[in-house]
């Protein structure tokens, strides 16, 4: 769960930072940029202050800053993006060590993919060639090591068996010959080239050494092969040419180029070529990590040139009040969008939510406006009327407002107000006298769950304001972080109301944001993020002890458009699919879509966004001659 | 003195073993975040969460968790924080090789310290004794009431920003990767480049000394005294003795004794890491990854620093009780 966790700490900041601002940005858009022609050359000096969470290690990794840093950097994978913000194609994946785009079976099921040729991996194994059998092994891989995401790559046929352990092998993946992988699935899925852009897709180079070892040269370092890691991206670790694969795992030394919660050093990799994804104009790349610095310190160094960027996801609210008062500092920071949602999830098996018009009055009711504001307006992001991030969509609801209310005042406007009273009405159960507010003991001590803090304890307390205006009165439990994860992930724990729900894309298709939290054959014992219980079955339903025994699901609809081929029919699929959730589930009410404010020093040129990682494409961003690290 | 000592280690290991059993019960019994959770990702299959929790050794009865545990407190080679156990839930890195990395940077940090507190803490505490009721005393007092209000990460911070940022005559935060512990020390830093003084330590330095040395100068100042009101000083000036001689040889050396105590716990607790000045300074020392550690809930860092932090003041203790006998011929060991 380690990035969904981070996803919410990395919203909550950026909430924290936009909430002592009391100026906001009337534009959406980057304030400024340096857009000078750029030049290679230079070492690029990234400053942290969180670590990655597994040294590395493709298969294992799962957040954010290891994925930009396999991206733009160490890793090729069959597909990959170009590093670049929706507007310029960077939602779309295209081919990257694939030679064109896969050959796909009439059924939708057998995708045969041809390698580019002449490809090889970076220092020490200059001489090895990039061949299919690489990507086997970093599947199995995966599942060997327990990887937290190999739940994509489930649809692969004999990929349950091969993690359960009935077989040695994953019957679905096969080497036709050296540069051609078919790779065989058991249902078809649309965002195919999506799930092979991932990390733990990328290829791992045998052993010369020891041709037999299952996993190449990751085998025998299941803890982590980060530090023993092969690039095949534009760089490689500083130091990968003294790794040495022919002793046995235990006595190989790890690259000097990273040092474990210190620093991690990337240098060119000789053997890098044919690659039109990535600029690559940096010669080097300094990062350097300082856990729990003060996020000020480190952004105050970045003004101040000493690093180029800090790879964080918002600035300081002090931050952003000197780059917002200098005007010189235009060209310096950015504000990018997320692809991270913010919303109240209703659980539909808990009175009064299992009515589908109290959901609606509660969309009606809630002050998105005001909730926004206690977040630090609009530089803590975008109004969000509905569930999905507009470009997973093409902006096909863009102009959609299902919930409208004047200013997005929910029911502290009359009109919105006057709306969520009328939906209340419909619900005779709970409003039994139609005077458009819940009369009923259900409607009375509703546990929702919150966490601790300031500016969370005020949006709540808006919240709660804005239901007793429709005779909703809930009783806000803030936690910790930790422990109301606890609590939500429950489905045994029958918790009404989720205040601080949020949700990140891993890749740029619509299908995340589904998969995870709306379908119902997707609801766990434990770990358990489908917080609503959508489409939960009566024998689910009866399981976790809830009275209620029918809630209603999208299970179908989420099957249909996953296999819908990537284009403008999938995207039409999902944007049906948002409004149905909308509109006939209602279990969420949609609040922000989160905006990302990004720094750089003077020193950075044709600064880059990149969708993806959700982070300053460090492949596409280059330096000033002279300027910087000499 | 032999059964001394054997006596002092025994009790030494049992002092370890309550930290170990301390720590595990508030890891065991405060609310937080399953570790599994962390590691396991979105959505993860029973096969996996069982997996994973079973490499944390998480599926096995408190009793046998704590045990394993507890048996890397032995220290033992093999056993000692042995990696089995003692990795990282977060990042599966051994607790042991991270300790061995991060403690030179925490011992830099404290010998460093230590020094400058030692030499602003005693000789300000020596003035005002002498001095009593002078502007140099007063000067002394108004240092230490200062030194004992002001926030270490307020100081810290404050003197970053002031000469760092501002003045720009001391390097930023963190020491470059390419950049050994000792080079960080005594290596200056640019435009000046004076070597120590505009070292990668001095700030964070600075920023433990003042508190410390607040406390020295007043248990000097306190001490001092009170000794020069006692009999035999009087009879060392009888003698004719020198007042400098009266001061130096007589007079500090007993007010001095009951500092090495304090010294030595002072030490060995920042030896167990300096969290927030190591955390303001972006320094990579044991408190820095006891933080993380606390953050995370990751339950084998946290333990592992902590009983290395006990260690180091359990073995301060007995080197500072068998000092104090050589100090103060009095004391005897029982």
């Amino acid at each position: 769960m380690s990035r969904v966790l981070r996803v919410v700490a990395v919203l909550a900041v950026l909430a924290l930072v936009a909430g002592a601002c009391t100026k906001s940005s009337t534009s959406a858009s980057s304030p400024g940029g340096s857009s000078a022609a750029p030049v290679k050359g230079g070492t690029l000096r990234i400053i942290m202050n969180s670590d990655v969470t597994h040294t590395m290690d493709p298969q294992i990794e799962y957040y954010q800053l290891p994925f930009a840093y396999f991206r733009c950097c160490l890793l090729r994978t069959l597909f990959s993006y170009n590093g670049q913000d929706a507007a310029h194609d960077g939602t779309k994946v295209f081919p990257d060590l694939a030679d064109g785009d896969p050959q796909v079976s009439s059924d939708g099921l057998t995708y045969t993919i041809h390698l580019k040729q002449g490809l090889k991996y970076g220092d020490p194994l200059g001489n090895v060639s990039i061949t299919a059998p690489d990507f086997i092994r970093a599947i199995e891989r995966g599942y060997t090591v327990g990887g937290p995401y190999m739940g994509y790559y489930d649809i692969i046929q004999g990929a349950s068996d091969y993690s359960s352990g009935k077989a040695k092998t994953i019957s679905g993946m096969k080497a036709l010959d050296p540069n051609t992988l078919q790779i065989t699935l058991t249902k078809p899925a649309g965002d195919f080239e999506y799930r092979f852009a991932m990390a733990a897709s990328a290829p791992i180079p045998p052993n010369p050494s020891d041709p037999n070892a299952k996993f190449g040269v990751a085998t025998g370092h299941d803890e982590s092969y980060g530090p023993f890691l092969v690039a095949s991206g534009p760089y490689e670790f500083q130091g990968s040419d003294k790794l040495n694969f022919s002793v046995p795992p235990d006595k190989q030394k790890p690259v000097s180029g990273y040092k474990t919660g210190r620093s991690m050093v990337f240098v060119r990799n000789p053997q890098w070529q044919d690659d039109s994804l990535r600029k690559a104009y940096v010669n080097q790349i300094d990062v350097t990590i300082h856990v729990g610095e003060e996020a000020s310190t480190q952004e105050k160094a970045v003004l101040n040139d000493e690093y180029d960027t800090v790879f964080e996801n918002g600035v300081t609210p002090e931050t952003l009040q000197t780059l917002k008062g200098d005007p010189s500092l235009a060209g310096q920071w950015f504000k990018n969008p997320s692809y991270g949602n913010y919303y109240i999830t209703m659980n539909l098996a808990v009175p009064p939510f299992d009515d589908l018009n109290v959901r609606k009055a509660v969309n009606f009711a809630i002050n998105k406006e005001g909730w926004r504001r206690l977040a630090g307006g609009e530089d803590s992001g975008s109004i969000a009327t509905h569930y999905t991030p507009d470009p997973l969509l093409n902006n096909l609801l863009k102009d959609y407002n299902y919930y409208a209310t004047p200013d997005n005042a929910g029911a502290d406007d009359p009109a919105g107000l006057a709306s969520a009273m009328d939906a209340m009405k419909l619900a005779t159960k709970y409003d039994t006298n139609g005077d458009g507010k819940c009369d009923v003991a259900a409607c009375n001590n509703i546990t929702a769950i919150g966490v601790v803090g300031t500016q969370s304890e005020a949006q709540d307390a808006l919240i709660k304001s804005n239901l007793a205006k429709i005779g909703i009165n809930i009783n806000t439990v803030e936690l910790s972080n930790d422990a109301a994860y606890n609590k939500i992930f429950d489905p045994k724990a029958h918790i009404p109301m989720v205040l601080f729900s949020g949700w990140l894309m891993d890749y740029p298709d619509a299908y995340t944001f589904y998969w995870f939290t709306n379908y119902g054959g997707n609801i766990l014992d434990a770990y358990n993020t489908n917080y609503g219980m959508i489409g939960a079955t009566p024998a689910q339903l009866n399981k976790y002890g809830y009275k209620v025994t029918s809630v209603p699901g999208m299970d179908s609809t989420i099957d249909k458009c996953a296999a819908t081929p990537a284009g403008d029919a999938r995207y039409q699929c999902w944007a049906d699919a948002d409004k149905e959730l909308n509109e006939q589930i209602a279990a969420y009410v949609p609040l922000t879509i989160s905006t990302n404010i990004n720094i750089v020093s003077s020193c950075v040129t044709n600064y880059t966004w990149d969708v993806f990682d959700s982070q300053t494409a460090f492949d596409q961003i280059g330096l000033k001659p002279g300027c910087g690290k000499s | 003195m032999g059964r001394y000592l054997i006596r002092r280690t025994l009790f030494m290991i049992l002092v370890l073993f309550v930290v170990s059993l301390m720590t595990f019960i508030i890891f065991v019994k405060l609310p937080s975040a399953d570790p599994v959770e962390r590691a396991v990702g979105r959505h993860p299959s029973p096969t996996l969460v069982a997996q994973v929790r079973h490499k944390f050794g998480l599926d096995r009865s408190l009793p046998v968790q704590y045990w394993s545990f507890a048996k890397g407190l032995i220290p033992v080679p093999g056993l000692w924080l042995n990696k089995d156990v003692y990795f990282s839930y977060g990042n599966q890195v051994a607790v042991k090789d991270q300790i061995k990395e991060r403690l030179p940077v925490t011992a830099a940090l404290t010998i460093g310290a230590a020094i400058l507190w030692i030499l602003m803490g005693v000789p300000i505490g020596i003035v005002s004794a002498i001095r009593p009721g002078t502007v140099f005393d007063r000067s002394g007092t108004l240092f230490a009431l200062f030194g004992v209000s002001v926030p270490v990460f307020w100081l810290g911070l404050v003197l970053l920003y002031i000469f760092h940022f501002w003045l720009g005559v001391s390097p930023g935060t963190g020491i470059p990767s390419d950049e050994s512990t000792l080079q960080a020390v005594f290596q200056g830093t640019p435009p000046l480049y004076i070597p120590i003084l505009t070292g990668r330590f001095m700030l964070p330095w600075i920023t433990v000394a003042v508190t410390s040395a607040a406390f020295y100068s007043r248990l000097t100042r306190t001490n001092l005294m009170e000794t020069m009101g006692e009999d035999y000083i009087r009879t060392a000036r009888a003698k004719g003795l020198s007042e400098k001689k009266v001061i130096g040889k007589h007079g500090l050396r007993n007010a001095l004794t009951p500092l090495v105590t304090m010294f030595g716990l002072d030490v060995a607790f920042l030896l167990g890491g300096a969290v927030i000045t190591e955390n303001v300074f972006g320094l990579p020392g044991l408190g820095q990854y006891a933080l993380q550690g606390i953050y995370q809930n990751d339950f084998p860092v946290v333990m592992g620093v902590t009983v290395v932090g006990a260690f180091f003041i359990v073995i301060a203790n007995l080197v500072v009780d068998v000092a104090y006998a050589g100090l103060d011929p009095r004391v005897r060991y029982t």
